[in-house]
């Protein structure tokens, strides 16, 4: 049994490193970055993996060291250190370890300064991320968000979009400041309603007002960077702006380019189910024709419901 | 990356086993022991088993549901199901389900009423010959079939033609219904899966053959059940204002495999129904047609799958008319005033009586039952939520041609297609305050 824990450890350690190594060449690793801020959360998160990585290894490896050194002395006890047969690379270490008042310093301010660090690397990020504030200052004169209403419910993405003449009426906003009607988005008799797709276009930001209906869903657009909770009762608004299209101009997406629009967290059984699509178009022209397609198709005095169904 | 949907990629296990599962706080060996108990409890098979069969109904078929208001105070509650078997409705006292709160003498009233027939009091031999003709025409949940015969017994390959219900189809139809549809609508779409009984509204019965949300004309003809497209309609939107989700990241294949999968077990179900309301008599269930059972089920058969191979017909289907105007036109603003106005005071009027069931617009709308036997209430319409489909040609085809089972009428007689429209305009108004005050509506706080 000696043996058995270290080996358990190394292996374990090993297996996790060569994991973390081999993800990218295989696929495993995040998906590509196709939104403005994307480049700064990948960065923040390459910060903390090289940290903890670090920090893991060096733990990891001291403890397996540790682990093999000492293996079949079990009345060993922790005063007994210099008893043991030490192996060469540790012995230099020993006298810290009989200094309990400097190691409890180090294991205290080490961390702390780490965390103190990350903590500050973040803020701007998260403030050009989070603040609307930030948005605004992306958006052109006589320009408006692409805004929408996302709804979740077990197990799907209600969306809700202004139809073509209230998007036209939004994109004066900075002309007449008084009227930003993209602010709060009330439902209204006109809109346009779809499931489990979100629409955007390239360079262009989108305002996503998201609420539950039920329980609490997590907004994740792993593409654009984007993860959000929904809580019931509230309002969020989460905002991204998409730097590369994904879609042709009939608005069918290209190959391979399917970016997912998941449920991130566990809502019931449909968790998994619970996937709509982000349809990001390459201008404003393919994504208003899309925006005509479905106001025509959802005020069809014109055609018998039966066809409208089958072609849906 | 994980593909949404696929049914290739979802292994009934669940998700595919990770790295990261087996790095769970449980070592080595007993991480690998629990997988596999996992494994041999769940099981990786993506079909049915080959010895599962459908089986006879055990529930109690209701035959008017709507008439067993005046016993149904309240909603059934999460967990509980309206009327499982025909001895909770007889014997059950004092019950927590609001259902058994009322006498239970008045109760077996619905017996002799005939509202519900005992499936428990047919005899052993015709159970026997019921469960062999029923496996005989419909095969199995993992071999599906409709292989319908005609008046001499001889396979008729035509019955069934153009529902798309051919073998290859429905096997394909019967994987993904087991994976997706399943848990809530149950093997034989009885609604009575396990998670049926916790939501609100039960999952829909397809064994009934009532279909809420189409497209067919029932005015010229009662007995259609829905068009493809209606089912497929419902697959890709799902019901909003209940727990079916949408499913439209399926594929078109998909969609259609279940649809047909779908039809065949609303056929099989009501070919049952049928000869339980049919060949039977009421009191004591015994066998009153003379031409012998598996005869009596074979025509039911041949005559729901007549009923649904009409309804898939172009010329069966509600033809929608042109509104007058294009009430999206900012220029027609006036007409649309208009038209709003002659459809609240349609809604008002004794001869639509909406009122009568959406009282205070649908804000105070009392329950009803309908005829699956549970409660459902007429829609609140200034929640701006519609389960069938919020499109105007969807409203218009609820008030032409009724919501099925459910006690909405169809209007399509008494209303010409000016009034229905004006009514389609009301409804839509009414859950916008603005939108009210912009064609001068008013309805009370």
């Amino acid at each position: 049994m000696g043996k058995f824990w270290s080996f358990l450890f190394g292996i374990t350690m090993v297996a996790c490193v060569g994991l973390f190594v081999a993800a990218p060449f295989v696929g495993w690793w995040m998906v590509e970055p196709h939104s403005l801020h994307a480049s700064r959360v990948d960065n923040l998160f390459y910060i903390i993996l090289v940290v903890t990585g670090i920090f893991f290894i060096l733990t990891e490896g001291v403890l397996v060291a540790l682990m093999w050194a000492y293996r079949g002395t079990p009345d060993l006890k922790a005063g007994d250190i210099h008893k043991g047969e030490l192996p060469g690379f540790i012995r230099p270490l020993a006298n810290v370890f009989n200094t309990p008042h400097k190691i409890e310093i180090a294991w205290t301010l080490v961390p702390a300064a780490i965390l103190l660090y990350l903590g500050m690397a973040q803020i701007s990020t998260w403030a050009d991320i989070k603040y609307l504030s930030r948005m605004e200052k992306q958006i052109k004169d006589g320009e408006s968000p692409i805004v929408c209403d996302v709804s979740a419910r077990q197990f799907e993405w209600r969306v809700r979009y202004p139809n073509s003449a209230r998007l036209k009426e939004m994109q004066t906003i900075k002309a007449n400041a008084g009227k930003r009607d993209w602010e709060k988005f009330s439902p209204h008799y006109d809109d346009v309603h779809v499931v489990n797709e979100v629409h955007a276009v390239k360079n262009k930001p989108v305002l996503v007002h998201l609420s539950t209906r039920d329980v609490i869903h997590s907004f994740n657009l792993p593409h654009m960077r984007v993860k959000q909770d929904a809580l019931p009762g509230k309002m969020i608004p989460v905002w991204f702006t998409p730097i590369s299209s994904n879609v042709d101009k009939e608005g069918k997406e290209l190959p391979g380019k399917i970016w997912e629009l998941p449920c991130a967290e566990l809502c019931g059984w449909g968790h998994v189910r619970m996937v709509g699509r982000l349809y990001v178009h390459e201008t404003m022209d393919d994504y208003q024709a899309w925006l005509a397609g479905v106001e025509k198709q959802q005020r069809n005095g014109t055609s018998p419901p039966q066809a409208v169904a089958a072609n849906q | 990356m994980r593909k949404a949907f696929s049914p290739t990629l979802q292994t009934h296990a669940g998700q595919p086993v990770t790295f990261g599962s087996l790095m769970h706080p449980f070592h080595g060996r007993s991480a690998v022991g629990i997988l596999l108990a996992c494994l041999a409890v769940v099981g990786c098979e993506t079909q049915y088993g080959p010895e599962r069969t459908y089986g006879l109904r055990k529930d109690p078929v209701i035959k008017n549901g709507q008439k067993m208001m005046e016993e149904r105070p309240l909603p059934d509650r999460p967990g509980q199901l309206p009327i499982a078997s025909i001895k909770d409705l007889t014997e059950q006292e004092d019950s927590d389900h609001p259902f058994y709160r009322a006498d239970s003498a008045k109760r077996k009233e619905f017996l002799v009423q005939d509202l519900v027939r005992d499936t428990g009091l047919i005899s052993a031999d015709d159970r026997k010959i019921m469960e062999e003709t029923l496996e005989k025409l419909f095969g199995k949940p993992r071999d599906p079939k409709v292989a319908i015969t005609d008046k001499d017994g001889n396979p008729d390959e035509k019955a069934a033609e153009g529902l798309q219900v051919d073998v290859t189809t429905l096997a394909r139809g019967s994987v993904l219904y087991r994976e997706h549809c399943l848990h809530c609508h149950g093997i034989t779409g009885d609604g009575r899966g396990p998670t049926g009984k916790w939501v609100n509204p039960h999952p829909r019965d397809f064994r009934s053959g009532l279909f809420k949300f189409t497209t067919v004309n029932r005015v010229e003809k009662a007995s259609l059940k829905a068009s493809r497209g209606d089912l497929a309609r419902t697959l890709r939107q799902g019901v909003e204002g209940t727990a079916m989700p949408s499913f439209n990241l399926l594929s078109e294949q998909n969609i259609q495999d279940l649809v047909s999968y779908v039809m065949h077990l609303s056929i099989r179900g009501e070919t049952e129904v049928r000869t339980v309301l049919g060949a039977f008599d009421a009191a004591k269930m015994e066998m009153v047609d003379e031409d012998g059972l598996e005869e009596y089920i074979n025509k039911a058969s041949r005559s729901v799958v007549k009923a649904w191979k009409e309804s898939q017909a172009a010329a069966n289907a509600i033809q929608v008319p042109t509104m007058a105007f294009d009430p999206n036109d900012i220029a027609n603003v006036e007409k649309l005033k208009e038209s709003v106005q002659r459809g609240k005071k349609l809604f008002e009027d004794k001869k639509t009586n909406c009122n009568g069931c959406h009282v205070n617009y649908g804000r105070q709308a009392p329950y009803k039952a309908d005829d699956w036997g549970t409660l459902s209430r007429p829609r609140n319409l200034t929640q701006g939520i519609f389960r069938g489909g919020r499109r105007d040609s969807d409203l218009y085809a609820r008030i032409h041609s009724g919501i099925v089972g459910s006690g909405m009428n169809p209007f399509g007689k008494d209303l010409k297609s000016d009034e229905i429209w004006d009514l389609v305009n009301f409804v839509r108004v009414l859950p916008y305050p603005e939108m009210r005050k912009n064609v001068g509506i008013e309805i009370p706080e």
